[in-house]
């Protein structure tokens, strides 16, 4: 049978401990806080220490361990111990570092100073790694986490640029990003593949004609690497009979437009509600049929959609001015263009998006937007699914 | 055609305003892209990649708030009787933007512990269930978690070792997460399901008296207190709480209601910064923003000069939008509606028809070769099927009648609700959209020069607008104080104060009618807004945010802000007219200070005696009675008065103030 011995609670001087405690810069031990007190407070050492295991127990002040030469525990009122010197430090080693690594690696290797507790760095990193500035990652070979300054994306946006302008083989991904990026173990690589391949980041794509791997895109089902490929190899393959590279490409373009030309197209206008309030400058509706739009001014806005935003690809909005200015440089007329994208429009190719109010806008923003001349004036355009 | 009689008309509901109502029947072809867009970003944030989001672009009536419905229910499929800490968890938070970038956070903070706390019939709140997870987490039970912790109240029947438990459990949460003391106390009472009217309002920010911060056991709020800091401490507590195991699809629902007027950059650079703070901060939320097309010019996210750069690039992770419907979908949807009526599924039936009792070819050219959005095929179907069923067609309305109405109906709701609960956040958010609404030349686009300025306003001059609403006279008594800086240094020309009539100044406390004095002496100028003008400016604030949003629909069509505009120039109720002028008015109208005091006095006096004669009211006020008279005729809108003979003063209340007519 055990008897536990009981401490005489003072609440009164529970209540000036615990002020103490609340003004301490950092953990004190009982004999520091003592100094701090004054006339019937300033009881002896021992009852102090009583007192504020009170406080611990109660779960008003947290205990710490000793510092430097001292053998007495600390306490404090808050419960976790940020040393603001400390964190520059870890935040600095980490920068240098050029893998994950463990507060125990930390501690040892990379501070300068080997006096802090392990206890001290570890708490201190979780700091870090609550506000974001330092990374968490799983225990590569003992139960220890590792840390370091840049988030897993960083392996995944290195992954991400080899593949940026051109789908490639994983042996290609891996090899490049391996270059960029120290650290990266052949299983970690792996799975950040899947984990890519999983949440959107990478597809898989056809070889490009004559391979026979699947390669690795940013984008789904981005052909135009293919289908460049394949032009180049009939572009090759014609010059040998006179035929130019212009040759083929006209003639691409027209396969292409007359293809998916829609015979509706001309009854658009005539179908479509108009927007409330009219603008008063609306003229007759465009004509957007097949014969009145410009061969090629479609694919080549299809093209340029998403060399404006990447995102078009998943059905993301494109500012129909801003796709205009974008094609600036290739003369043409506000006209052609609107035609162009109300054909596109018509024939299940891209949904646009209409102004809500155009009779809001200054005369000079609406001729920015596409019109179809009836009161809609649209803003931007999508890529239908 | 009488066959229909008696059958509702399934098309009616053409707006869903909060995704947390049941909306009308889903149709999952309908933005199937987009939603899987979303649905891949939570994938993505539960593998632990870190936060991420998506940008939903769509015309209004395109189904944007349907959309966040729909994922409301997938993030919400949970069996309510079973907590399974094997299955995933999401939790989900709606936020409608309607409100002032000045309060951002506060209201952040609000919307999310309503929807965390959100009761449903056999459900158990959100917070409960991160809670649970967490308590259980922390003692490896794999057991079902609700019936976990019915044993653990079981084991410790003694509140007292219950609560200790609980303590110890959090203290240890906190030491991981950084969780802030008294949060951790207020989830503590929580899980205890002790003071919860108090937790709840410690949660939601709500000032509460220093009894109920006694019995909660946290700190009392201290004058220099920046209450948006500690709204963001809460929100980002909560966040750090669900974990990197529990993504929080945040959603943020009519972005344009932030904005006083589309390059509103002040109130688009203060959401850039908060949703940087957030993006740093967390690892497991899925930001979700809907805004309206029209809107991709204003938003500008990949201009270097655009106001949410670089937080731009955060906020649309991923893009996607919501474009029209096509003739398939279209179909689809109306099916759905009339599937929803089963006498009228029956009908249909029986006809062969898909469509009946619908003219297909009216629908066909109502979508056309370009589609048009859901809004538009449900209003064009709700007028088609009132036409040939037997009932009285509903008559067409001008954009003007249609507004006046539901000024009405939105009058009516804030006029018999709390205003004085609301009253800052009404303030801050109504006065920059009166302000642009109606003052021509005036805006509040600069950035406030004192934090002590809730508004402030830029044209002829500069304005800053003071709200003194507090309750408590020694938190009032510091900004007083730092508010005689404003004038002399120039940082406004002009300094209007606001404190609601209802909460009079008494004649003890000296210093504050001192410092108040020394105010009107410098030129500020008090304004006391009453629970009428509150209601109206609520009014005015809620239906020009639908607006912005394209939320507003007269028979199908979009009603604009700038129709909402016009109207409310040529309609203006005369306490917002009133108020206006006295803001942005200059030279500084002079003001009675005895008069004004006396007013409050009165008020004082009112709240101990609501109803007292004349005569007794001067006496207590040692006043005479015609100088009393005079001062409660001239506030008329706030006091009531019986002429007699004997003359007696009334306190009015919510229900006494008529709205005025329009």
């Amino acid at each position: 049978m055990t008897t536990t011995e009981t401490v005489a609670v003072d609440p009164e001087l529970l209540e000036v401990l615990l002020k103490s405690l609340d003004k301490a810069q950092e953990p004190l031990t009982a004999e520091k806080i003592r100094e701090g007190l004054s006339g019937p407070y300033k009881q002896p050492v021992k009852i102090i220490t009583e007192q504020l295991n009170e406080l611990v127990q109660g779960g008003k002040a947290f205990e710490f361990e000793p510092s430097g030469r001292s053998k007495q525990p600390r306490f404090w009122s808050r419960s976790e111990f940020v040393d603001r010197e400390l964190l520059d430090v870890l935040i600095e080693a980490l920068d240098n570092a050029q893998e994950p690594v463990t507060a125990e690696k930390v501690r040892k290797d990379l501070l300068k100073t080997r006096d802090r507790p392990q206890k001290l760095v570890e708490q201190n990193l979780r700091k870090l790694v609550s506000e974001g500035r330092v990374f968490e990652y799983e225990p590569l070979k003992g139960k220890q986490p590792r840390y370091w300054c840049h988030s897993r994306s960083y392996y995944a946006d290195a992954i991400a640029a080899v593949v940026a302008d051109l789908p490639r083989s994983w042996a290609d991904v891996e090899k490049q990003a391996k270059s960029t990026r120290k650290g990266l173990s052949a299983k970690q690589c792996n799975e950040l593949k899947k984990e890519m391949l999983a949440s959107g980041r990478l597809f898989e794509v056809p070889p490009l004609p004559g391979g026979k791997s699947p390669l690795l895109s940013c984008k789904p089902m981005d052909l135009r690497p293919h289908v460049q490929v394949a032009l180049s190899q009939c572009v090759k393959h014609l010059s040998k009979y006179n035929v130019t590279m212009e040759q083929v490409h006209q003639a691409a373009r027209l396969l292409l437009t007359c293809g998916e030309a829609s015979p509706q197209a001309s009854h658009t206008a005539e179908l479509t509600t108009p927007a409330t309030p009219a603008v008063d400058d609306s003229a007759s509706p465009v004509d957007d049929s097949l014969s009145a739009v410009d061969d090629s001014l479609p694919a080549l806005i299809l093209d340029q959609m998403l060399d404006v935003h990447p995102g078009a690809a998943n059905g993301a909005l494109v500012q129909l001015r801003e796709l205009r200015r974008a094609m600036d440089f290739q003369n043409i007329e506000k006209s052609a263009f609107d035609r162009a994208v109300l054909h596109l429009a018509d024939a299940g190719k891209v949904a646009l998006h209409r102004h809500d109010y155009p009779a809001g806008l200054s005369e000079q923003d609406r001729a920015e937007l596409v019109t179809d001349g009836t009161g809609d004036y649209f803003v931007g355009i999508a890529l239908r699914s | 055609m009488s066959e229909l009689s008696g059958i509702v008309n399934p098309f009616r509901v053409t707006i869903v305003s909060d995704p947390w109502r049941p909306s009308p029947p889903d149709v999952p072809e309908i933005h199937a892209k987009a939603f899987q867009t979303c649905c891949n970003a939570l994938e993505s944030v539960r593998r632990q990649w870190g936060s991420s989001s998506v940008l939903i672009h769509g015309e209004p009536g395109s189904g944007k708030t349907h959309l966040l419905a729909r994922l409301r229910q997938y993030c919400r499929d949970v069996e309510p009787r079973v907590l399974d800490p094997l299955q995933p968890e999401t939790v989900f938070v709606a936020v409608r933007l309607q409100t002032g970038p000045q309060r951002l956070w506060r209201h952040l903070r609000r919307n999310f512990v309503e929807d965390l706390l959100r009761e449903a019939p056999d459900s158990t709140p959100q917070l409960k269930r991160i809670l649970l997870r967490r308590l259980g987490s922390l003692c490896h039970t794999d057991a079902d978690l609700l019936v976990w912790w019915e044993c653990l109240k079981q084991e410790y029947p003694d509140p007292a070792l219950l609560k200790a438990l609980l303590d110890s459990y959090l203290d240890r949460l906190s030491g991981e997460l950084q969780l802030s003391r008294d949060f951790c106390t207020v989830l503590v009472r929580f899980m205890m399901g002790r003071h919860l009217r108090d937790t709840r309002a410690w949660l939601m920010g709500d000032p509460l008296p220093d009894s109920a911060l006694a019995a909660l056991d946290v700190a009392a709020p201290a004058e220099d207190d920046d209450f948006e800091e500690q709204a963001q401490r809460v929100v980002l507590d909560l966040c750090h709480l669900a974990g990197s195991r529990i993504p929080i699809v945040l959603c943020f629902d009519q972005i344009e209601a932030l904005m006083s007027h589309p390059e509103d950059r002040g109130a688009i650079g203060t959401l850039g910064q908060v949703i940087m703070r957030l993006f740093n901060e967390t690892t497991n939320l899925v930001l979700i923003s809907c805004v309206q097309s029209t809107y991709v010019d204003y938003l500008n996210l990949y201009n270097p000069e655009g106001a949410l750069r670089p937080a731009g690039a955060r906020m649309a992770v991923h893009q996607t939008s919501l474009g029209p419907l096509d003739w398939d979908n279209a179909f689809r949807l109306v099916q759905a509606r009339m599937a929803g009526e089963r006498r009228l599924a029956e009908l249909r039936t029986a006809k062969g028809d898909p469509l009946w009792p619908l003219d297909k070819s009216r629908l066909e050219k109502t979508v056309g070769l370009r589609g048009c959005t859901p809004r538009k095929i449900l209003s064009v179907c709700a007028e088609l099927f009132d036409a040939v069923s037997d009932r009285r067609v509903v008559p067409t309305i001008s954009d003007k009648a249609f507004v006046s109405r539901i000024w009405q109906e939105r009058l009516d709701v804030a006029s018999s609700g709390d205003t004085l609960a609301q009253m800052d956040h009404i303030l801050t958010h109504g006065i920059p959209l009166l302000v642009h609404a109606a003052a021509e030349g005036w805006n509040s686009n600069g950035k406030s020069p004192s934090r002590d300025l809730e508004v402030f306003l830029e044209g002829d001059g500069r304005i800053g607008v003071s709200l003194c609403n507090h309750r408590d006279m020694r938190s009032l008594l510091p900004r007083l104080k730092r508010l005689r800086q404003v004038l002399p240094d120039r940082r406004a020309e002009k300094l209007v104060l606001l404190r609601d009539v209802r909460l009079p100044l008494g004649k003890n406390a000296i210093r504050t009618n001192q410092m108040l004095d020394e105010l009107n002496t410098q030129g500020a100028r008090l304004i006391r807004p009453s629970h009428e003008l509150l209601a109206a400016l609520d009014a005015l604030r809620r239906l020009l945010s639908d607006a912005k949003a394209g939320d507003l629909s007269n028979q199908g069509q979009t009603v604009t802000p700038e129709t909402v505009q016009k109207w409310l120039a040529e309609n203006m109720p005369g306490v917002l007219r009133d108020l206006l002028d006295e803001i942005v008015a200059y030279p500084v109208p002079s003001d009675n200070g005895d008069d004004g005091r006396l007013f409050d006095e009165l008020l004082e006096v009112l709240a101990e005696h609501p109803v007292i004669a004349l005569d007794e009211a001067a006496g207590t006020l040692k006043t005479d009675t015609g100088t009393l008279e005079a001062t409660a005729n001239a506030r008329a809108s706030d006091v009531g008065i019986l002429r007699g003979p004997p003359v007696v003063l009334f306190r009015l209340t919510a229900d006494e103030v008529v709205p005025e007519a329009v």
